[in-house]
Formats: C-alpha cells, structure tokens, sequence
C-alpha cells in the first residue's frame, strides 16, 4: 500500500524545551546538513496556542517540536521508499534523528520523553478516517514496523484519541511501550539513513572550483600560486598558507609581483565573495588560469571536517 | 479494499461534487502541468498560467538560500522550471481567495485537511480575506484545486494581473451603521467578473472593495483599485463608486467616480471601467500599469467622460441585469443544534469568568439585530492550525448559523450569536486556543508574510508582529482605555501588504549597511488612518533598527499616554507634535550599536541567521569604516524629512521641491562613489547618474527593476506645477523611495566589487 503521507509524533514528559533556542539550532541543523533530507527553512509558529511550535520545514518532510512534543511529517515519496511500512521506518528514523539532535544541544535542556508514539496518515483519499479497520495499511504499517523495533507484541496499539473522538480528523494510532523507548536502540534496528551533504555553495564567479579540486591540484604538485585576498587581521586568525594579498592590494600586486601570466592561480577569501571579484580582475589583467575557491576558507574547513568524518 | 484505495483518485471522488465548467478548468491546468514538464510549454506562459491560478512562488525557488554563513545551491532537480528563476520541486504559495470573506464550515473543514495534507497544518489569513498555505508542492495543487472546488471555492484569477478577491467589510449584514448589506452586491461582482472576457486584457492586477457605510474602517475603499460604498437615495439603493486608489510603494487615494450609481447599473459601470483599463492601461511597464496610473495621468473627469462613452458601447447582457437585481447571498450552512439547547447551561460552560469578560469586551459587538452578537476569533498573525479550524467549524455550527466571515485584519468573525450563549460559545473557542482577548486593540498586530516566504521580504514582519504581541499583551497599554485601541500594521518591505499606510503605528522594512554589515530596519510611519474608509496615508518618519522596533512602540505609546491634552486622539496627538518632535521621540532608537557589543542587531526577529539581503553575502566585508556614500546620503535623508514638515505645514511647493533635492543628494551620493568631482547642480547630478546607474540597469532592482529611478528622470523631465497636496504627498514618498533604491543599489555595487575606481571613472 502506497502512503507517503505520514505523521510521527513522540510526546514529551517532563519540561518543554527552550523554543527560542530551537530555532538557532535547526537554523545550525540546516548548515551541517545534521539531519536528514533537503532541509529548507526554519518557521517560528510559537505565536499559535496548540500550534506547532518551531519547524525545520524540509522538502520532502517537516521536522517539529513544541511544548508537547517531537514531530515529523513526511509529505513526498522518498526515494524508493514507497510502500506504507518503508515510509514509516523513514518517518521514525527521522523523529529519532531529531531527538538525537536535540538531546545533545546543552541550550535546549534535557528531554524527558513518554513512552508512546503517535502515527497519523495523511492522505483522506488512500487512508479515510475508519479506524475500526483493524487491517488497514497504516494500522499493519505500524504492527509490523513497531514489531521490528520494539519486540513482536510489544507494543500496544490503540487508536489516538482524537482521531477516534473526530471523524474529521487524520486517522491515527497510539503506540504504548512499556518498556520505554531508547532511541539509539531503535536506531540501530532501522535501515540506515542515506549519507548527508551540505549543498554546495552557489556559483560565485565564472571561474569557481570546489576546495576538492584545489585539494587535488595541491596533491598533484603541480606549479600553483595560492593568494589570500582576506586582511591581515583574518588572516592571522586562520589562513591555508597562501599568500597574503588583501583585495585591495591585489592591483599593485598585478603590477609589481605577479607572476607570468600563464601562471595557475587559485584565490580565496572567507566565503568567496571577494575571491570572485578578485578573480575577475585577475582574469581581466590576462590571467587565464586563474580560480576562486568557491566558498572560501569555510568551504575548505567544511570539506576537511567531512573528509574527517568519513 | 486496499487495491481499490490505492488508484483512486480525487478527480473521479469529487466528480459528482465539482461544477463542470470549473472541473474543465482544472483538468487543463493539470495538463498544462504535464507539458511544461515535458518541456512542451514555455517557462513564461506557464507561469502567467498558474498565477492566474494562485500558484504563487516563494521564497528560495531559485534554489538558492544563505544559511547564515554562506550562500547555498539547494539540491533541488534544475528542471524544469516553472517560471524563470523558478524552480519546479521548491514549494510555493497557494492562494486561495474566499469572496467578502464569507465561509461556511464545511469550507473552513475541507481547508484544514488541504493545509494538513498539502501544507503545514497552517491557514493563513492574509490582509484581503483570502486564505494562503505555505510551502505547497506544485505537484499537489491540481488536487488541492479539486478539494476547494468540491466545497465552491475557486482558486481562479487569485493572482496574476486579473481581478483579485473581491472584499467586503465582515459585518456586513449585521453592522449598526450600515446602509444596506453590501455582502451579495460583492458575491455578484465576483460571479460576473469571474473568467469574464473584458478583464481577461490588465496590465495589472485589479482589487475591489465594499463598504456599508462611509466612516468606519472596514471596508477599506478608498486605497483599492475600485471601491463601492452603500448608500441609499431616494429610498433606492446605490454605490458611491471610486476609482484609482492603492497603496503599494506610492500610495494614492482613490478618487470619486460616480457620487450615486444605483444598484441595478454598477455592474455595467464596473465593466465600463474594466474595458477602459484593459484598453489604456499601461501595459509594457507594470511598475506604471495599476489604475491609479491611468485615472492620475487622464485626470478623474477626463476618465467619468472615457467611462460613459464605454457604457453606451457595451452590449445588452441578461445575466448581468439579472445579477444586479438579484445578487446572490453568500453561502451559508443551517445550525446543527438549535441554539437554545445551550441557554440553560451557559452560567456553568463558562470556565473562568474574568478571562470570560475580557474577551467579551474586546472581541464581541452588538449586531443590528437585538439580541444577538458578532463575534471576533482572534487569529495571531492570521494563523490558525488544522485542528483549531475543526473546532471553529464546530463552534460555527452551534452557536453561529454556520456563518464565518474572514476580515482584512486577519481574523474570522462569527455572526448572530445569542447574548446567552457568548459564555459556551468563548468556553468552545477557549478549548481549542482560540479565545485569545484584544481583537482589534495594540495586540491585534496585522504582519504580511514578509522574509518568513515573500520573495520580496527585506525585513522579518511576522517576527517583529510576534515580539509585539508577546511584549505588549503583558504592557499596561494595552489595557489602557486610551491605548488599547491604537492599530499596528507591518509590511515586510516597501510594497504595503501589512497595510502599513494606514495604522496608527506603521512599519515597513528596509535595511542600512552599518560597518560593512547589514542590518535590518524599519521605517516608522505614523499618522495613517483606518477610519472613513481609510482616508490618510501616514508618512515615513525614519528608519530605526529592527531589534528596537519595539522600544520605538513603547516610548511613542507612553509618549502619548502622557502628553495628551484634553484627551485628543493619536491622529490629533501626532498632529500637534509634528514631525520635528515626533523624529525628535525616535531618535535614541535609530543608532546601530557596534556587531562586537550587541551583535543581535545584526540578525532579524525569529531568526538566527546573521542577516543578509541578498543570495551574495555582503556580511563578510567587514573592517570598512562608514563610506562616502554613507555621508552623502544622510544629506538626502535630512531633505527629504524637511519635505515631510514642509508638506505638514502647507507649504506645497516647499515640499515637493525638497523631495526633488533629497533625490538629488542620493543620486549624488551614488556618483561620488565612482567620480567625485560632480557638481551640485541638477543638470550636472542626473545625466552622470543616469549614465552610470540607470542606464545599464545598476541602479535595478530584480522586481522593482527601474521603477524608483524613473521617479527621478520625470520630475528632471517634467517638472510639474506645483502648490496641490496630493502631488506634493506623493513626490515626498517618491523621494524616500529614491533614497531606498539608492541604499539597495550601493549595497549591490559593494557586494559585486564592480566599483570602477575613481582615477578610471572621471571623465
């Protein structure tokens, strides 16, 4: 059964957690890629009584947390993960994904969390509101995957309240384990989560190249001249060893030192703002070989730390 | 069962359900859906195509967004596109108008599993009574469009330049002061304008407005593209019609068409002016393309005479005579539970008393009918969740004869509620979070989208809108009888969405480059004025930083609360303060402190990101000491402030020749960044600005394009004759308006490094 629109919940016991200080965080999530999917944007809905708090709104699914609880709802059709049970193993694997997050940011404070999850379908036309149907796709969806995770029979599965008081309402079951929940357990038992990237910096000039590409052109050895074009002061807070030539220098440089013009040049600035224009001028004084790091030494130190991590 | 469930589709579920001229025409945009993703329709047409749908796009489509600490290519698929710089797979905007505001609660149901399914569980309200959802797959929309037509709601011509939903004030048919129920008059000029062929042609996008009476503030007419107020002669029924008016980044108030239209001829004179618009309006330059252009350049009587000759050429039509004398009611559902079942036990449903009268006091009305009572759900920033939109279809049903109407202040109003049963009936709302107090007080703060999706956002309007409300339901001004009753409005950039023209305290958003940085602004306004239909525009009084917005509310507010004589109005307060002493209460709160001591000031309500205005992250350039462009246009900020106190004192001529400097300065100051040597003189400031900012496009804007600097070269062209009020007003906001571009543009060029040097520049 194809249902890709689904909806986790994970209710929290204790405290809520430090919504003002959530927002930084997703905002941080999104530029670590440090969850999964193609993160879009943060949405502050803390004005809402009963509404959904803070959202990580996603392309292909929302990550969500207010004073009662941790979601997310997934809204497409995930790579292959089509049928009711794979979407659900994705959706839990997110909201674990998050909690995961969560738990380890001292701003938001310890999660105390309830030993029930709630899964809601989405989809009024495929998943109508009749939850008496014991052998509907999300009621098998949720045994076999809770079955998986939690120990076959484990898991007691009721429907949730409010989808059973209103017929209106998403149909959705409640998911008791005794047990409690562990997270890294539960984790360990899903498919693993496809590997994350941070999206490439946008083009910055016409002459960009990827800090993997400098990385290369340095291992290969060949003759390269790297100039800085960032100021002194930045520079000796952190620098790639190359040559210190603020932006505004760089057109007494062109006249007094610079190097034949057949030369490979690479620049880089902080994020590749002043590198592009450098670029340009260097390309205009008849540089051909010359480049700018897209994203500038951040880029650099990002792909260092993911060439770390892996 | 699950094979069955598993095909199915809506379009065969609502076959039975969805009128079929409305059906043909979703079917069609579905397929158009298909083609442009085969590649088989142009980018453009199909964009064209689906605004006139209300497929709106949203922020990042270009698939592009800085994070905060760089400017990332999301990973979006690059095709296709569904516009240019649009990218297919980013999710957009869906409008979804909702005639004078009127819904029934199956309607309001049937959105809330839309916004659940397809959105994020938000409806929005916006500032027309339409409802908007969020971050909508365009995949969906076909579906969606279904859903809403199964329950007669259309999508049609909610965007695009076509005839955008038709308002009406939200009590009409209960409102003390009213002349007539204006409500059905409304529901027919939809139904008759709908798809029709003689606004099929605009330029521009085109906004009417109904209004029961002339005083109250409701009905908003006179900032639309055509207003109709009600008023009766003779005991016959009729509108005054006006024409022409609209706030945007120029506001002008419209102007009186027709004193009396009677009922039975003001669909012929709407079309009359439909056909006038789609024949003379600007076409080719839609910065100069809304009617307010028109009827300003022809001159109101110039355009009455184009509008009766049109009458005499227009054909006979039955239905629209018919629409006339029998304007349809606007749905309604019967009430599921006689209403009486609760009288009895009202004392005991409501839960707590004090939290029972504060809200009574502020959100519900006496109705023309005795007895009974109108009602406002107070929605904060216009959001309502699914689940909430359940609860209030429900209290609907009980309490209110199934009658909602949406109000351009971001609410839904509930009709002819018993005086009896206001307690069980604040008791439901209370429930499900919907019994927030203050509706229509300092609270009730209205916000357009702004950064959080508009495209077009500069500064964060809802972040702002939500600090206020958090900061003032606590201040003792809002409970204040003389306070309470003050109106904010905030725009998320200089286009007035947020209304901001016509609060008591307006804001709308911009941005300084401070020390190489950006940070967000506000530009205060203040002497705008609801009431009569909106009849002042207030004036842009100085820009302070976002994150001090607040403290300028509060110390205007107390300012006010203590310096009042003999208990005079705000308008009459801000008045008499003038704007000397006004700038004079803002002051403290303009200046930026530096990024290493108070480095919040350097990022935007509800957002942690440090702030930038562009997809090129101009945060970076830091170390720069305040430049020369700096300097030179705080010359053209003073001027055009002296042009505000020279308009407040009458003195026309002074005005306008002021903002023609401040324009001059800023131009000026633009130059100097690249030949430093220019003169003082007119003829010397706009032929070198012209050249090097205007003519390749420099001083563009990616929306605005060459709007803002066009203002300069006409008055340079054509000065006109000066010593009128209107004119004079409007040249003032031309001139902020300049100065804004000149801000933006000198951002660009410091972004882009494409400064040429000065030794190169000169001639």
């Amino acid at each position: 059964m194809k249902l890709h629109r689904l909806s986790v919940r994970w209710r929290l016991a204790g405290a809520p957690p430090d919504l003002e200080a959530l927002i930084g965080v997703f905002h941080r999530a999104i530029q670590g890629a440090r969850l999964e999917g193609l993160l879009l944007d943060v949405a502050d809905y803390r004005h809402i009584p009963q509404g959904p708090g803070v959202l990580l709104v996603g392309h292909d699914a929302d990550y969500g947390c207010n004073a009662q609880a941790l979601s997310v709802v997934c809204k497409r059709q995930g790579g292959a993960a089509a049928a009711a049970d794979a979407q659900l193993r994705r959706a839990l694997r997110m909201l674990f994904g998050l909690h995961t997050l969560l738990a380890a940011e001292d701003e938001i404070g310890a999660l105390a969390m309830a030993a029930e999850l709630e899964v809601a379908a989405l989809d009024r036309l495929r998943a109508p509101n009749v939850l008496k149907a014991a052998d509907s796709a999300l009621h098998n969806a949720v045994q076999s995957v809770c079955g998986e995770l939690f120990g076959e029979g484990a898991a007691a599965i009721r429907p949730a309240a409010d989808a059973a008081a209103d017929a209106r309402a998403a149909p959705a079951f409640a998911v008791e384990i005794p047990g409690g929940i562990n997270p890294a357990a539960a984790l360990k038992r899903l498919p693993p989560a496809p590997a994350r990237r941070i999206p490439q910096t946008a083009p910055q000039s016409e002459w960009d190249i990827s800090a993997e590409q400098l990385r290369q052109w340095q291992n290969d050895g060949a003759p390269l001249r790297l100039l800085d074009v960032r100021e002194a002061e930045e520079f000796a807070q952190d620098n790639l060893g190359g040559e210190l030539v603020p932006l505004k220098k760089l057109g007494a440089w062109l006249k007094a030192d610079a190097p034949p013009k057949k030369t490979r040049v690479a620049v880089h600035c902080h994020s590749g703002v002043r590198g592009a224009q450098a670029v340009k001028k260097l390309r205009a004084a008849g540089f051909a070989d010359a480049w700018n790091l897209r994203g500038g030494l951040l880029a650099w130190r990002e792909n260092e730390a993911a060439e770390n991590e892996a | 069962m699950a094979a069955a469930n598993q095909s199915a589709r809506w379009k065969d579920a609502l076959a039975a359900q969805i009128p079929q001229a409305w059906a043909d025409e979703i079917d069609q945009f579905e397929a158009q859906l298909e083609l442009r993703r085969q590649g088989k329709l142009e980018e453009k047409a199909f964009a064209e195509t689906r605004l006139r749908r209300g497929v709106y796009g949203q922020r990042y489509d270009n698939g592009q967004r800085h994070d905060g600490g760089a400017t990332r290519a999301l990973p979006f698929n690059q095709a296709p596109t569904k516009g240019p710089e649009t990218v297919w797979d980013a999710p957009g905007m869906q409008r979804i108008k909702i005639p004078a505001g009127g819904l029934t609660p199956q309607q309001l149901e049937v959105l809330a599993d839309c916004a659940e399914e397809y959105s994020d569980e938000i409806l929005h309200v916006t500032t027309r009574q339409d409802f908007q959802l969020h971050y909508v797959h365009i995949e969906d929309t076909p579906d969606l469009m279904r859903r809403l037509a199964a329950c007669g709601i259309t999508t049609r011509e909610a965007c695009g330049n076509s005839v955008r939903n038709v308002t009406a004030c939200p009590l009409a048919g209960v409102c003390k002061s009213e002349a007539f129920d204006v409500a059905p008059y409304a529901h027919a000029l939809m139904q008759f304008l709908l798809g029709h062929p003689d606004v099929q042609d605009f330029g521009r996008k085109f906004k009417p407005a109904f209004s029961g009476c002339e005083h109250e503030a409701c009905g908003l007419v006179q900032l639309h593209d055509a207003g109709f107020v009600a008023r009766v002669r003779d005991g016959r029924r009729g509108f005054k019609v006006v024409v022409g008016g609209g706030l945007g980044a120029v506001p002008h108030q419209a102007q009186v068409l027709s004193e009396f239209t009677p009922v039975e001829e003001f669909l012929l004179e709407v079309q009359a002016v439909a056909r006038v618009f789609a024949r003379l309006g600007e076409k080719k330059n839609r910065n100069r393309a809304r009617i307010k252009f028109l009827v300003a350049a022809l001159g109101i009587d110039e355009f009455r005479r184009k509008v009766e000759a049109e009458k005499a050429a227009i054909p006979p039509d039955p239905r629209r005579d018919e629409l006339c004398k029998n304007p349809p009611p606007l749905a309604e559902e019967k009430a599921q539970n006689a209403q009486t079942n609760f009288e009895k036990n009202s004392k005991s449903l409501s839960q707590n008393e004090s939290d029972f009268e504060q809200w009574r006091a502020t959100n519900a009305r006496e109705q023309r009918q005795q007895g009974l009572f109108v009602c406002t759900v107070h929605l904060p920033l216009g959001d309502i969740t699914s689940a909430q939109a359940r609860a209030l279809a429900d209290a609907a049903r009980r309490f209110a004869a199934g009658n909602m109407r949406t109000s351009v202040e971001q609410n839904i109003l509930l009709r002819n509620i018993r005086a009896t049963d206001l307690p069980a009936l604040h008791s439901a709302l209370h429930a499900a979070g919907l019994a927030l107090p203050g509706a229509g007080t300092l609270v009730d703060v209205t916000a357009c989208p702004g950064t959080d999706t508009c495209k077009l956002g500069i500064s964060s309007s809802r972040g702002l809108a939500a600090e206020l409300r958090t900061r003032l339901a606590a201040h003792a001004a809002a409970h204040n009888q003389n306070t309470a009753g003050l109106r904010i409005k905030i725009s998320g950039c200089f286009n007035s969405c947020g209304q901001h023209h016509i609060a008591d305290l307006g804001f709308y958003g911009n941005s300084r480059n401070i020390d190489g940085r950006r940070v967000p602004h506000f530009q205060v306004v203040l002497g705008g004025q609801a009431v009569d239909n909106a009849a002042q525009y207030g004036m842009a009084m100085g820009s302070v930083p976002s994150r001090a917005a607040p403290e300028v509310v509060m110390a205007l507010v107390g300012a006010y609360e203590t310096t009042r004589q003999n208990g005079e109005a705000f308008q009459a307060w801000i008045a008499r303060l003038g704007k000397r002493d006004l700038r004079r209460l803002i002051q403290p709160f303009m200046k930026v402190p530096g990024y290493e001591s108070a480095p919040q000031f350097y990022t935007d309500w509800s957002d942690a990101r440090e702030y930038t205005i562009g997809d090129l992250g101009t945060g970076e350039c830091a170390g720069e000491v305040v430049s020369l462009f700096g300097i030179e246009v705080m010359r053209a900020e003073s001027q055009v402030f002296d042009a505000q106190v020279a308009l407040e004192e009458s003195d026309f001529e002074g005005a306008e020749d002021r903002a023609y400097r401040a324009m001059l300065s800023a131009a000026r100051a633009l130059v100097r960044m690249e030949y430093i040597d220019v003169g003082e003189s007119a003829a010397e400031i706009v032929p070198e600005w012209k050249a090097r900012f205007f003519d390749n496009e420099r001083f563009f804007d990616k929306f605005a394009r060459g709007k803002f600097g066009q203002y300069l070269l006409d008055r340079y062209a054509a000065p006109l004759p000066a010593g009128e009020r209107a004119a004079a007003a409007r040249r003032v906001e031309e001139a902020q308006l300049f100065i804004e571009a000149a801000h933006a543009c000198e951002a660009r060029v410091a972004a882009s490094g494409e400064t040429q040097a000065a030794a190169a520049a000169t001639p």
